[in-house]
């Protein structure tokens, strides 16, 4: 009583101490480091953007609601900008664009004559009463090429997307919805306040009588982790409930049930506190996976209890327990070499809780726990069996042959869209016609001049493609803006020559073509525009989503839609320096492979760990084989069913196996180092015992559990129930056991 | 371009120029317009009509040189313009916003939300009063004046980027 008590006032310090001092960390990067392309995606400008559209027949009233969605956002602090119409120029964009002119719509030829420039002075000076073009009409009267005015008359027609507009608010092509674009600020990525904000919008459209459908990187995302996290609730209450009925009809006893929860109770918490010691924050998966797998630290008291009352040797337990605790704690260990921050955490989590419940198991003890009659083996254990390894080595060969050749791991992401998302995503792709999610061109280079002539050279290739039939259509920088193939553009002096007497016959007086002249040279003479030049303007270039700055590259994404034959596109770009086909399913299966492949490394190796250590234990190599045998077989033959009639191994499945190599090896060191009937008798009734309590928990994920968790319940459930029975079968060996 | 005598006394001081305009939001003005710029030897001239709708959008329908009509909202200009019928949806660069916002707020009658937003300060007196509106936290705005006689409202004189000066002269007083 004494030792439970205590354990409770450390179970409680420790806890009190976990929630004082943990800091939950839900920003999505830790998933996969800062240079994982898929996650890492959600702090670009791309991943910063959300469309709401907001679908109401009367046009006067959705757009009365875009309007104040619109005016709610300009005050909140999660959103950088919101418009319902045309993105209102930064400002600095005009002068910008002046002193950029030539570089992004070079003059052609033509716009040299001397009556071409006279023309396009008296234009200069008739806008000047022109509210359209008032206030750029300075720059106009300054730019007789007419560079600078085709550039803004070309950038104002692009700015609607080729979508209709009516009063001042976009709308969609069908003409039943009103669109709000919303670029997010530049926050780190929070789950629940990114929930929070989707709702109040959804909320607020949904109150005025109309339909909100809002998509966007950042939005999904946070839908997905919060249906993830409903499941997980659901699957927490009904395991959690089971397992405590299932426990109570086992143990029947109120101090039993304190044993056996209390070294839980102080391994998570003593988890918690290492996580955040370690990384100075915890994740949440490491948290809820962490969580779940640390479950496994109920086995060690209930096998405590369980020889306890079936009159076994209790030192021995103690020593196994410890020894199976050590052996997982290294096999989840090794995790930390995943480079991956939530997953390394996900490791020490799990090996922290399971040697703190462990070492708080056996300092509880069972003390005062006596012998049940009807916990008594009755069961004589089946007889040792030759065949036992050569059947285990089948069937690993088997189950891997299965699993060899069904779907690659990386064909599944890292989670499911609902199906709520997909039918937005697809509800917005016919209101507006959203270019293709997975396939796109990216054009880099050093300077913009370089990469808009990239972009030009381009737009031949697309354009045969697109007279295949390869492609549906296409949009890119270069194609929203004037200019052709030729920027050479004539001296200053061949430039005033042709000026001289326009200004004239223009009406303007003839020393302002002093001014003229200067401002021609400085634009001749500005420098190669680089990242350097691009930079104040890169925010809105890159929501626009035409170009960005990364470090000193310039990189524009090509839109594609109706790609029909990605093969021919790819080989078409081939060629064209500095431009990349991306198809981004398999940039992402490839880079989720990577992430298993680096994974599974990490577990081999803690396997191998796990095997010098119960080498050196048990002081044979026979027992260490068959443990192994076993709990590598029950993974595979999981593995082979997760591939069969589940979605195929992801990442979370892949440490759901290590799992059950962690629990098949704490099973197989009781069931195997008992050297006599008795003793197997008692270690088979323990490993009964916890193997019950472990499938109830992975069983109601299985069956109450969606998508992720579902997997993880099948893999966990199968593996279990093949690693006990795989287990309690006894290899005979030929010559005496070593 | 001459906004015309005055007899009226002259004001004491902005505050009560501006609480005694008189400004009737609902009459459609005749207008004439010059637009200087040191590279013209003559002045572009325009004329035509403006109001304001109910809901706040200030419309300027041009009449010569060019037939246009200007829609000037909060965020965005559409501009139509004849005689291809080209309609256009601008948005309102930054460096116009505070501009087109003082002529709406001027033609709306909303002299509380000029005072507000402006520092009004009175220029000239005689003949003619000169009310110069500066963004109050903007210093490099180019300022916009409204020009008038006792009660009544003139004119305006907007200073634009580039040296240009846009004088608009009431025809008929809003």
């Amino acid at each position: 009583m004494t030792r439970l008590s205590l354990a409770a006032l450390v179970a409680l310090g420790l806890a009190a101490a976990a929630v004082a001092t943990a800091e939950i960390d839900t920003d999505a990067r830790a998933l996969l480091g800062d240079d994982g392309s898929i996650v890492s995606a959600l702090d670009t400008a791309d991943g910063r953007s959300a469309l709401l559209a907001v679908v109401d027949a009367d046009r006067e009233r959705r757009n009365a609601i875009a309007r104040a969605i619109v005016e709610d956002l300009a005050d909140e602090p999660m959103v950088a900008r919101a418009s319902a119409g045309v993105m209102t120029p930064p400002p600095g964009l005009a002068d910008w664009l002046w002193r950029e002119r030539f570089t992004l719509s070079p003059p052609p030829p033509p716009a040299f004559a001397s009556e071409a420039m006279t023309m396009e002075l008296m234009s200069a000076r008739a806008a000047l009463t022109s509210v359209g073009g008032g206030g750029l009409a300075h720059y106009y009267l300054l730019d007789p090429t007419g560079s600078f005015r085709r550039l803004i008359e070309a950038l104002a027609l692009a700015a609607g997307g080729g979508l209709p507009v009516a009063d001042g608010v976009v709308q969609s092509l069908d003409d039943r919805a009103a669109l709000v674009t919303i670029e997010l600020a530049a926050r780190p990525f929070d789950v629940d306040a990114q929930r929070a904000l989707d709702r109040s919008i959804i909320e607020h459209v949904e109150h005025a009588g109309a339909e909100a459908i809002m998509v966007g990187p950042r939005p999904i995302a946070a839908r997905v982790s919060a249906g993830l996290e409903r499941s997980s609730k659901i699957v927490a209450g009904v395991g959690g409930g089971l397992l405590l009925l299932w426990l109570v009809a086992v143990l029947r006893s109120a101090l039993s049930l304190a044993r056996v929860c209390l070294p839980l109770a102080i391994g998570l918490a003593g988890a918690v506190l290492a996580v955040q010691t370690v990384f100075g924050s915890v994740h949440v998966v490491a948290l809820g996976f962490g969580g779940a797998l640390t479950g496994l630290a109920l086995d060690y008291p209930l096998h405590l209890l369980s020889h306890a009352r079936t009159g076994g040797d209790m030192a021995r337990t103690r020593r196994l327990i410890l020894l199976g605790a050590s052996t997982t704690g290294v096999a989840f260990l090794s995790l930390l070499g995943a480079g991956i921050p939530a997953i390394g955490q996900v490791g020490l989590f799990v090996a922290a809780g399971l040697s703190a419940a462990a070492v708080a198991a056996i300092a509880i003890g069972v003390e005062g726990e006596s012998r049940h009659a009807w916990q008594s083996p009755r069961r004589t254990p089946p007889p040792a069996i030759r065949w036992k390894l050569p059947a285990l080595a089948i069937l690993g060969l088997v189950a891997g042959a299965v699993v060899s050749v069904s779907s690659g791991p990386g064909t599944r992401g890292l989670f499911e869209l609902p199906s709520a998302v997909t039918e937005s995503i697809a509800a917005l792709d016919r209101m507006i016609g959203l270019p293709s999610g997975r396939y796109r061109i990216e054009v880099e280079a050093s300077t913009l001049g370089s990469l808009l002539a990239q972009q030009r050279r381009l737009e031949k290739v697309l354009a045969e493609a697109r007279a295949a039939g390869a492609i549906g259509r296409s949009s890119m920088l270069a194609d929203k803006l004037p200019g052709g193939d030729d920027p050479s553009l004539p001296d200053v002096e061949a430039f005033a020559a042709a000026l001289s007497g326009g200004l004239r016959k223009a009406g303007m007086r003839e020393g302002f073509g002093a001014e003229i002249i200067d401002a021609y040279r400085k634009a001749l003479q500005g420098p190669p525009l680089g990242s350097g030049e691009v930079a104040p303007m890169a925010g809105p270039l890159a929501s626009a989503r035409l170009v960005r700055v990364e470090g000193d590259r310039l990189v524009a994404t090509v839109s594609l839609w109706d790609v029909a034959d990605p093969a021919r596109i790819e080989d078409a770009v081939r060629g064209l320096s500095g431009v990349r086909f991306i198809d981004e399913q398999t940039a992402l299966s490839e880079r989720l492979d990577q992430l298993i492949a680096r994974i599974g490394v990490c577990f081999l190796i803690g396997i191998a760990g796990c095997a010098t250590i119960l080498a050196l234990a048990l002081r044979s190599v026979r027992p260490v084989v068959e443990i192994l045998a076993s709990c590598l077989a029950a993974a595979a033959l999981a593995a082979a069913s997760l591939a069969i009639v589940g979605d195929g191994i992801s990442v979370f499945t892949l440490i759901a196996l290590a799992l059950v190599v962690g629990i098949g090896i704490d099973y197989g060191i009781f069931l195997t180092s008992s050297e006599d009937p008795e003793a197997s008798a008692v270690a088979l009734s323990s490993v009964g015992l916890c193997a019950s309590t472990t499938l109830i928990a992975f069983l109601v994920m299985a069956f109450f559990g969606t998508g992720l968790l579902r997997d993880i319940g099948m893999t966990v459930s199968i593996g279990v129930a093949a690693t006990a029975v795989a287990s309690s079968l006894r290899q005979k060996w030929s010559v005496g056991r070593g | 371009m001459t906004f015309g005598a005055c007899a009226a006394p002259s004001p004491a001081s902005a505050a009560e120029t501006l609480e005694g305009l008189r400004i009737d939001s609902a009459a459609t003005i005749a207008y004439r317009e010059e637009v200087h710029h040191p590279a013209l030897a003559e002045p572009e001239r325009a004329h035509g009509l403006m109001w304001v709708t109910p809901d706040g959008r200030l419309i300027k329908e041009q009449a010569a040189p060019r037939r246009e009509i200007s829609e000037i909202g909060k965020d965005f200009v559409s501009v139509r313009e004849f005689p291809e019928d080209a309609a256009n949806l601008l948005p309102i660069p930054p460096e116009a916003r505070r501009m087109l916002d003082a002529l709406r707020a001027v033609m709306s009658g909303r002299v509380g939300s000029v005072a507000a937003e402006y520092a009004p300060e009175l220029t000239e007196v005689r003949p003619l009063w000169r009310l110069r509106l500066a963004v109050h936290d903007d210093p490099e705005y180019l300022p916009v004046f409204l020009i008038g006689c006792g009660a009544e409202l003139r004119g305006m004189e907007i200073r634009e980027p580039g040296a240009v000066r846009r004088l608009i002269l009431f025809d008929r007083q809003p």
